[in-house]
Order: structure tokens, then C-alpha cells, then sequence
């Protein structure tokens, strides 16, 4: 009898989990990192992905069971348009809203934290989340600005202070209407996430990973004091900075673990932006963006969870700091990286994974992404250890060329029988 | 200034402006300390904040000079220069 679609699903799942603590598998696993592939591929726009959530789910299964992922990004990747403009986000560009139906959605950065505030931040992170953070990247979110502190609203030995009476405001209700209508619309889109899930899993195919967080250098810099701030801080105000990534490293933590279930995918997306080469200098790297995010890598792995560190822009020069990781608890994904040193550096510590460059995926010829996929496989993926991947998140490609690097690696990245 | 030395380098443009420094001469060695900056940066010695902490260094020194600088101090042609990022991508083909 052939095996269900549950236990190849068993078998994907095991596939990486293997890979990943450095045991060898059967081969070579495959999880490309989707994000509007899914939509192109299926002939939706990514306005229609991010606004008719039907047509978001039947793009991703279909691109699913077409190229049969080991696990696959997931439909949350395109986030819900209509839950983003309840909101009024400044904080996006998205189709529909700023960019024109047939592009992927664009992050607005700005420096949503003026210098002087990084003291209210450290003492009380919700208060200025809520209070300050909130009412400027949603529009609708604005009133909040007038809300006192949350003692000073609540509560005053037993009974609510006169401070309650701000909530009571035209303006401030109208915010809490708004937060409600897209905390209903987000149900629906959660709910709708779920119910696919729940398919695909029956179909024999997980997801990668439900939760995501930060690098605390990160959460401060893309979110808060964007790319300049963050760099003339280093200079200007290193103390401040560093009592401000201590602090937050301990929120990077928490997001992690605390919705993490129990017998869930116990995999974390982290995404990271600033500390690429040529963003900041090496020693910059060693005091500002290493010691942290190791602090959350550890923190994920102490609770039972599988970092994935997905570096963005070239880290070649940093690979040496990567190692100082638990083995076989961590992957690690590379855009531009020297896949032969990352390999001699990391091989008896963590899974590696990216790296076929998009470019060739988008404008290459099947031969061409094969021809790179088997030069990687016989690197990255020697003795194990290797996931394949692209080097960035895939919008843009040649459906041809997926199809290629999935089969190149599904036929030569054998392991054993 | 090349060494991205913030507070010296300003506290030492105001020191040199009070004793009564040809400010011209101040901006030409503040140009030279970009061009080493620049240099720096091509040599993988500097990186991009280096250049922004350079150029906001020179910003804090054009600012304390401009006052004393005179309209026949203006040397060479003025010419317009435009700084700008693609607004739209499809736009640049």
C-alpha cells in the first residue's frame, strides 16, 4: 500500500527537522521562501491576494501541490489589505493603496521615534507603543495620542480614576470602533488562514513557521528610528542605544516563545535587516547587533525552538560570530555569502540555506538554475546540514526555474535510499 | 572630522571662527576631510554611517560658518545640484 498524504507530510516534516540538528536525511530538503510567487503563479494580482482571501489561498494551494514544498511560507505573507486600511497604516505601501495592483507591498520607513524619546520607550515600552507608537503608523489610531498613562486611566484604589473618562471622547472612541472593525476583519482572515492549514496538512504539507520576530537592533531600527537614526545613534547616543536593545531583547524573546504551542511547528522566523556588510562596520556589528540577537537565539533555543535566522544582504564577514550558536538548533539563511566558507564555519553547528540568486530565477534558463543548485548541493548540502532555497524572498520567477531547482535537488540531492 | 569626531570637530570650527579663521579655509579643509571619508569608504574602512555621520559633521560646520562666510567669498560658478531617489520604479527604463 503507498503512503498516505499524511505520512508524506510526516516524512517533509521530518526531512527538515533532520537537516536542521545535523542529522543526514534522506535528501536534500526543499522550502523556498514564497511571498507573491504564489499570487503570479496562479494569474492573481497581489492586490486580489491581499484583498479577496479565497483567491490568497487557492494561489498557495495550487502552488503547493504543484511544486510540493517540504514546507512551505503560507499564505500570511501577504498580509490582509483590508485590516491595513481600517487602520489607515503609514507604515505600508501596498496594491490598492500606494503602489498599483500588480506589485508587492513596500514597507514606509521613518523615523517614528524622535531621539528624545528613547527614555520614555526604555522605561515603559507598552505605554510609548500604545501611546506614542501606535497613533502615528495608524491613522486611525491618532486619538490614542490623548490617553493618559494606563494607571492613570484605570485605576485608583478599586475604582477607575477620572482619567477613564479620555476613552469616553468622540475621537478616542471612534479609534477603539476602528481597532475593533479590523481586530473582526483579522479574526476572519486568521480563521480562513487556519482552515487552509488544517487542509494542506491533510494533503501532506505543513507550514514553515506561524510565528515571527526581530533582531532587537531591528525592532528599534526598521520600526522606530529607521535607517538614519539608527546609524547616527551608533555615534551620537551609543549608551542610550544599547540600554534600549537590552530592553528589547527581552520583548524579541517573549514574542517568540509565548505563542509557541505546545506540540505546534516549533520554528521562528527572523528576519534581519541592519546589520548586513556595508550597513554597519564590523565592530559596530560586535556591539550593537551581535551580542542581542545571540541573547535571542539562545532564549528560542533554551525554550525548545528552532531559530530561523534569515540574513538579508552579504554576511560573509560575520560568519565567524554565527557559530557561537548551540549545535543543530539553529538554521541560518544567506542572500550573498561565500556558501564554501559558510559551509567550513558552520558545519558542525547549524543548518544553512538560501542563496540561489532570484535574479537567475527571474531572467536564468532551467539549465542555468540547475547548474547552480547542483554547484550548491555539492558545498552547502555535503554531509547534510543544507536546506534549499532562494537567496531573497521570491515574488518574481519563472515558474520553469522553480520547477527546475525543485527537481534538480529532489533528483541529485540524495542522500541515501 | 575624518575620524567622525562630532563634538571636537565643531567645538574646534567655533574655537577657530572666534579667533578669527578665514572660513572659506575652514569649509575647504571640512571638504578635504570628505574626500578622506570617501576615501575611506572605498577602501571597505568606511561604511554608510560613516558617509551619513561625515556629511551630518559637515552639515553642523556649514551651519557655524555660513554666518561669517561673505557674498564675494562665493568662488567659481554656481551651478544647481539636484539630490533625489526614483519616486516611481516604472518610470526609469
Amino acid at each position: 500500500m503507498g503512503k498516505s498524504p499524511e505520512e508524506f507530510g510526516v516524512e517533509r516534516e521530518q526531512r527538515v527537522r533532520d537537516a536542521i540538528a545535523l542529522r543526514l536525511p534522506d535528501r536534500v530538503p526543499i522550502v523556498p521562501m514564497f511571498q507573491f510567487f504564489p499570487a503570479f503563479y496562479a494569474g492573481i494580482t497581489p492586490y486580489e491576494a491581499m484583498y479577496h482571501y479565497e483567491k490568497a489561498f487557492m494561489a498557495w494551494k495550487k502552488t503547493i501541490l504543484d511544486f510540493e514544498p517540504d514546507l512551505y511560507a503560507g499564505p500570511a505573507v501577504f498580509r490582509s489589505g483590508p485590516v491595513l486600511e481600517t487602520l489607515d497604516c503609514k507604515q505600508l505601501r501596498w496594491p490598492g493603496h500606494g503602489i498599483d495592483p500588480h506589485h508587492s507591498y513596500q514597507f514606509v520607513e521613518a523615523e517614528y521615534m524622535p531621539a528624545e524619546e528613547y527614555d520614555e520607550f526604555i522605561e515603559n515600552p507598552s505605554d510609548w507603543i500604545i501611546r506614542r507608537y501606535m497613533p502615528r503608523i495608524y491613522g486611525a489610531l491618532k486619538p490614542f495620542q490623548n490617553l493618559p498613562g494606563i494607571l492613570d486611566q484605570f485605576y485608583y484604589y478599586g475604582a477607575p480614576s477620572a482619567g477613564l473618562a479620555t476613552m469616553g471622547t468622540p475621537e478616542v472612541q471612534e479609534a477603539f470602533q476602528s481597532l475593533l472593525k479590523a481586530a473582526r476583519e483579522s479574526f476572519k482572515w486568521v480563521s480562513g488562514l487556519a482552515s487552509f492549514v488544517q487542509e494542506m496538512k491533510k494533503l501532506g504539507f505543513s507550514p514553515m513557521f506561524f510565528i515571527a520576530t526581530y533582531a532587537p537592533f531591528d525592532l528599534i531600527g526598521d520600526n522606530f528610528r529607521g535607517t538614519r537614526g539608527m546609524m547616527l545613534d551608533m555615534y551620537r547616543r551609543p549608551d542610550k542605544l544599547l540600554a534600549a536593545i537590552e530592553k528589547t531583547t527581552g520583548l524579541t524573546i517573549q514574542m517568540a516563545t509565548r505563542r509557541a504551542v505546545a506540540g505546534g511547528i516549533p520554528i521562528i522566523f527572523i528576519p534581519l535587516h541592519k546589520g548586513a556588510e556595508g550597513f554597519m562596520s564590523l565592530d559596530q556589528f560586535e556591539t550593537f547587533y551581535w551580542p542581542s540577537l545571540r541573547k535571542l537565539i539562545l532564549g528560542i533555543c533554551d525554550a525548545g525552538l528552532i531559530p530561523y535566522v534569515y540574513t538579508e544582504g552579504s554576511y560573509t564577514s560575520r560568519l565567524e560570530f554565527l557559530q557561537n550558536v548551540p549545535r543543530g538548533k539553529v538554521m541560518y539563511h544567506f542572500e550573498r555569502v561565500d556558501m564554501r566558507r559558510a559551509k567550513e564555519i558552520l558545519r558542525d553547528v547549524a543548518c544553512i540555506t538560501g542563496n540561489v540568486p532570484n535574479s537567475l530565477l527571474i531572467s536564468g534558463s532551467p539549465d542555468q538554475v540547475k547548474d547552480y543548485c547542483k554547484k550548491l548541493i555539492d558545498t552547502a548540502g555535503e554531509g547534510g546540514g543544507f536546506v534549499m532555497d532562494a537567496a531573497a524572498c521570491i515574488d518574481e520567477a519563472k515558474p520553469e526555474n522553480i520547477r527546475a531547482m525543485m527537481d534538480l535537488t529532489r533528483e541529485y540531492g540524495i542522500y541515501r535510499r | 572630522m575624518a575620524d567622525l569626531k562630532e563634538n571636537e570637530s565643531l567645538v574646534l570650527v567655533i574655537e577657530l571662527i572666534q579667533r578669527g579663521s578665514d572660513p572659506v579655509g575652514i569649509l575647504e579643509d571640512a571638504r578635504s576631510a570628505i574626500e578622506l571619508v570617501e576615501d575611506r569608504f572605498e577602501k571597505c574602512e568606511y561604511f554608510i554611517p560613516d558617509l551619513m555621520m561625515a556629511s551630518e559633521i559637515l552639515k553642523g560646520i556649514s551651519e557655524i560658518v555660513r554666518p561669517f562666510l561673505r557674498k564675494a567669498d562665493a568662488r567659481g560658478k554656481r551651478r544647481k545640484v539636484i539630490i533625489g531617489t526614483v519616486a516611481d520604479r516604472k518610470s526609469v527604463v
